[in-house]
């Protein structure tokens, strides 16, 4: 079994090579040092070697390490890169959503403002979601029992509170009228812990990221009673949106890469192109699919501008509920 | 007095510091939508840290009487005769491992390691234990970066 | 149903699933030998020559091979060096380390392998049998439920406080209970009690505090005397007490019987795993145990090692439930499964028993394989393996420290682990010097963010303590938590009357 990876990439080398040049083109970058601010195994984890994987596969990247640096919910890395950013050219962050929330709470002292934003390459939606055969069939539903009797209708979620699936929660609950500090919101350890929660009939509806709530829906066990995109998901359109329900929330739980800053111009481009070249491979949408992504790219600058607009957002929110 | 008295008394402190943090200090910083639950973050640790300090307290007191022997094989009063140069030196060598461990890369740090502390033990066949040492650093290092694909960084921070 | 296993077992036991049954179990256990890197960590890094494999049935069969190796190979470290890298396993140290000091390594692992195959395949049959009636069990469990669940997993330190120990034992849980709540917690908006360092953000680490607690101590003492013997007096190392005397197996198969059945259903629930099976295993057979045999309890009693061991396979196993019937992983290591499954184009949930039963059963064979292939390859093995413990002390104990300092190291490239590990060590020597019993320390760590964490939850829905009397099963269990608790000290005083003569209806 430990030649096997080993193997296959051999093999992989082996037929690029029979096939010849005139079938890929030079990678655009010779070795990507991938830096996962997280443990093996964890959400940031698969993102980078996924990521990796369809890089290297598809030719673009010439060989890809990564290296798992966790503490500090991510702060560690984000610290390491800016203070070793001289070294660290040849290195891509890969992260998400926390780093905008953990940098307003002051988790960490550094901010997305202090790395060098590549890109935002996929993004999972929020969704509501209610047992299949419960009283709540929809989003005003939910709203209504909320007003009619606030602290029996309790939401979970598998973020603290405060944080991601509290806030998402908070802001739908907002927009509908309804008093977003009186909802009552029960923390689970992740998403199995939560959706136990709800199938158990411990809270009355759950606030999570889509692509888990969607294999549960697929079954027919849960209902999702809105999810936070522009339009309705292709992995599982039955699934209304909030939009369409009234409820104009829109919400994207985004994964990303960073670089060290001051990264040389030229560098930064070639990690640009090499990722947006990765979403017409094969390779990626393998990979993509397997693990239930969408794709939501955000290049450079259209990155900051994303990620300045959820900041303000999360701010606005998380004042509004006094966590700030 | 006895060890296991002293002990209890680093206990204490460690849990009336840790009880005033809970008590005074957490709640001010706690906001408002999280004041309306009937569980706070400090309520547990308030607990906690009256258990430990009456338990603490207990021992130091002496509440409870000792049973005979240890469960523990170590003699007490035969100090004087155990390795401690060599344990410290052991420790020591840990810790200068967890200093070094970046900057001298993994190869060269636990090839150090054990090679050092073999040495420190007593062993004196110098060439057996660089040997052992060198396979056993690359053989590790070589299963995990490579096989397991856990990153291990080999080389020093300023070859890399 | 029938068919359905019939087609599980021709797809089980071709050729190529067979072979990668035992490939797998090999890499699993010898991994998982390697402090530090855990089931989880383990699957996660053979999910993706799983995935290339493309076969469902054969993906799963290797990842369930290699868990199961893991875990067995857990019990390995725990067994020779007290060095237990699992948590699942820390119990399996409490009279397995003891016996392998006590020259009966070989023993050890034997009844460890025995007992973890046992509890392996009795929990597949409960698993095949009742699997779809008990997902709906497993969701009668509220937080509340949970909290008492724990309450009773934490009478385990009874086990620990012998005579004249109760306070310090109790000092231990607490000193655990407070070390948990440092860091990040699932309730609470910031991390507590950090003191500003960026590294406690996440609390202390887990197989840090278990190598500082466990391993270090142990390899300290072997530096500090040189005529402390590895492996018992008289022995040079010769690992030839294998087998168990009949005596022995008698003992330990109710204990192994009792603890399948427990550890399944203590799996099943979400939320609940095979650690806290293999501690609640420990200390209900400690419980129930007569008085000679319950003294042994630490000192190396065989029922010490068989309790966990079925326990935590069955529990294991039992986690799967969840997984396979709802789609909902009960447990890290399931959450990462669902990941591979999802991967493979399997949908976990209500409908696979009915749109693909080939591969549910091709699950459930490969358990039952996994574990049978574990035994056969390993008692043949247990004898060298146990030949570790007769390498000369000079290279022995580097390697120990190594392995201790991997073990906090690897997948966390977090140097600051290593001094922690260090300091930790150091005062956990201490406490050993001055008798204070440090398997509770690790308990009250492990089982204290589950209890508060369950306990909130509970508090926050029935905004108040109403559920402790409201919910039936909660009293129920709390009872038996504090039945638990109060037995052996119930039946010493028993003891005590009736040798004083004065006993009731004699």
């Amino acid at each position: 079994m430990k030649m096997f990876k080993k193997t296959q990439q051999l093999v992989v080398a082996a037929v690029f090579a029979a096939v010849g040049a005139t079938a890929q083109a030079a990678p655009v970058v010779d070795s990507v040092h991938f830096l996962i601010p997280g443990g093996a195994g964890g959400g940031w984890d698969g993102t980078a070697r996924g990521t990796g994987e369809a890089l290297t596969k598809a030719g673009l990247v010439g060989s890809a390490s990564y290296e798992n640096m966790s503490g500090g919910g991510g702060g560690k890395a984000i610290g390491y890169l800016i203070e070793n950013a001289a070294s660290n050219h040849g290195t891509m962050m890969v992260n998400s959503t926390p780093i905008v929330i953990r940098s307003l709470t002051g988790v960490f002292p550094q901010s997305f403002r202090d790395l060098t934003l590549v890109a935002g390459t996929i993004g999972d939606y929020a969704a509501l979601v209610v047992p299949a055969d419960g009283d709540i069939q929809d989003l005003n539903g939910l709203i209504s029992a909320f007003n009619a009797d606030p602290s029996g209708v309790a939401i979970g979620g598998g973020s603290v509170p405060g944080g991601m699936d509290h806030l998402v929660a908070a802001m739908v609950f907002q927009t509908a009228g309804a008093d977003p500090v009186s909802m009552k919101y029960v923390p689970y350890d992740g998403g199995g812990a939560t959706m136990a929660g709800l199938l158990s009939g411990e809270v009355q509806a759950v606030s999570t990221g889509f692509s888990e709530a969607v294999e549960l829906a697929k079954a027919g066990e849960v209902r999702i009673i809105g999810v936070t995109s522009e339009e309705r998901v292709d992995a599982f359109a039955d699934a209304p949106t909030m939009k369409e329900q009234g409820n104009d929330t829109t919400f994207v739980n985004w994964r990303g890469f960073f670089a060290a800053p001051d990264l040389p111009a030229d560098t930064l481009a070639a990690y640009q192109d090499a990722l947006t070249k990765m979403y017409d491979t094969p390779e990626w949408e393998e990979v993509r699919a397997r693990n239930g992504w969408v794709n939501i790219h955000n290049n450079g600058d259209d990155f900051r501008t994303f990620l300045e607009e959820q900041e303000q957002v999360i701010g606005d929110l998380m004042r509004k509920l006094g966590f700030l | 007095m006895a060890l296991d008295r002293w002990i209890a008394i680093v206990i204490l402190v460690v849990c009336i510091a840790y009880g005033y943090t809970a008590f005074f200090t957490m709640d001010e910083l706690l906001p408002p939508i999280m004041r309306r639950s009937p569980i706070w973050p400090s309520s547990f640790p308030k607990v906690l840290a009256v258990g430990g300090i009456v338990l603490s307290l207990a021992i130091i007191f002496g509440i409870e009487k000792a049973a005979g022997a240890g469960q523990n094989d170590i003699d007490v009063t035969r100090l004087g005769q155990y390795k401690f140069g060599q344990a410290l030196m052991l420790l020591g060598l840990m810790v200068a491992y967890a200093l070094l461990l970046r900057p001298l890369g993994f190869l060269a740090s636990t090839f150090a390691f054990l090679f050092l502390g073999s040495f420190l033990l007593g062993e004196r066949r110098l060439l057996l234990m660089a040997t052992v040492s060198a396979i056993a650093a690359g053989f590790i290092w070589y299963l995990v970066n490579e096989v397991l694909g856990i990153f291990l960084s080999p080389l020093p921070l300023f070859l890399n | 149903m029938l068919e359905g296993l019939l087609a599980g077992l021709s797809t089980a036991f071709s050729v190529t699933n067979i072979l990668i049954v035992i490939a797998g179990c090999l890499v699993g256990t010898f991994i998982g030998m390697l402090p530090g890197l855990g089931p989880m960590s383990i699957i996660a890094i053979m999910i993706p020559i799983a995935i290339t494999i493309g076969d469902p049935s054969t993906a799963l069969i290797l990842l369930a091979g290699v868990y199961y190796g893991a875990v067995f190979g857990g019990s390995t470290s725990s067994i020779l060096i007290n060095a237990p890298g699992v948590a699942s396993t820390v119990a399996t140290s409490f009279d397995g380390y003891p016996l392998a000091r006590k020259g009966q390594a070989g023993k050890a692992l034997t009844v460890a392998a025995i007992a973890s195959f046992a509890g392996g395949t009795i929990g597949a049959i409960l698993l095949m049998i009742f699997a779809p009636a008990l997902a709906s069990v497993a969701l009668l469990f509220h937080s509340a439920e949970y909290f008492a669940l724990m309450v009773v997993g934490l009478s385990a330190i009874a086990a620990f406080a012998g005579t004249g120990q109760v306070c310090k034992a109790l000092l231990m849980t607490f000193l655990g209970l407070i070390m948990a709540t440092v860091g990040e917690g699932v309730l609470f908006n910031a991390p507590r009690f950090t003191m500003g360092v960026m590294d406690l953000q996440s609390g202390f680490g887990f197989i840090t505090l278990a190598m500082a607690m466990f391993a270090l101590p142990e390899a300290i003492y072997l530096v500090l005397d040189p005529n402390r013997s590895k492996t018992g007096d008289g022995d040079s190392g010769e690992i030839t007490n294998l087998r168990i005397t009949r005596d022995e197996a008698k003992r330990i198969a109710p204990v192994i019987g009792r603890q399948s059945l427990q550890g399944f259903f203590i799996g099943v629930l979400p939320g609940a795993g095979a650690t806290i099976a293999s501690f609640l295993g420990y200390a209900v057979e400690r419980n129930i145990a007569s008085k000679e045999e319950q003294e042994q309890f630490g000192k190396g009693s065989v029922k010490g090692v068989a309790a966990p061991e079925s326990a935590n396979n069955a529990a294991a196993t039992g986690s799967f439930v969840p997984l396979l019937t709802l789609g909902i992983p009960g447990s890290g290591t399931t959450a990462i499964l669902l990941g591979a499954l999802i991967a493979l184009n399997v949908s976990p949930g209500p409908r696979l028993m009915i749109d693909e039963p080939e591969i549910f059963w091709a699950v459930i064979i490969s358990m039952y394989l996994g574990n049978l292939v574990l035994l056969v390859l390993n008692l043949p093995l247990i004898p060298y393996i146990a030949k570790v413990l007769s390498v000369p002390r000079n290279y022995l104990i580097p390697f120990i420290l190594f392995f201790t300092l991997m073990g906090a190291y690897i997948g966390q490239n977090n140097a600051t682990e290593l001094l922690l590990l260090v300091g930790f060590g150091v005062c956990a020597t201490l406490l050993r010097f001055a008798d204070y019993p440090l398997a509770p320390l690790l308990i009250g760590f492990i089982l204290g963010p589950l209890l508060e964490n369950n306990f909130s939850r509970a508090m926050q829905l029935y905004d108040g303590m109403a559920f402790v009397w409201e919910r039936p099963m909660t009293l129920a269990l709390l009872t038996l938590a504090l039945i638990l608790i109060v037995l052996p000290s119930y039946r010493r005083r028993r003891a005590r009357l009736r040798a004083a003569g004065v006993a009731d209806g004699d």
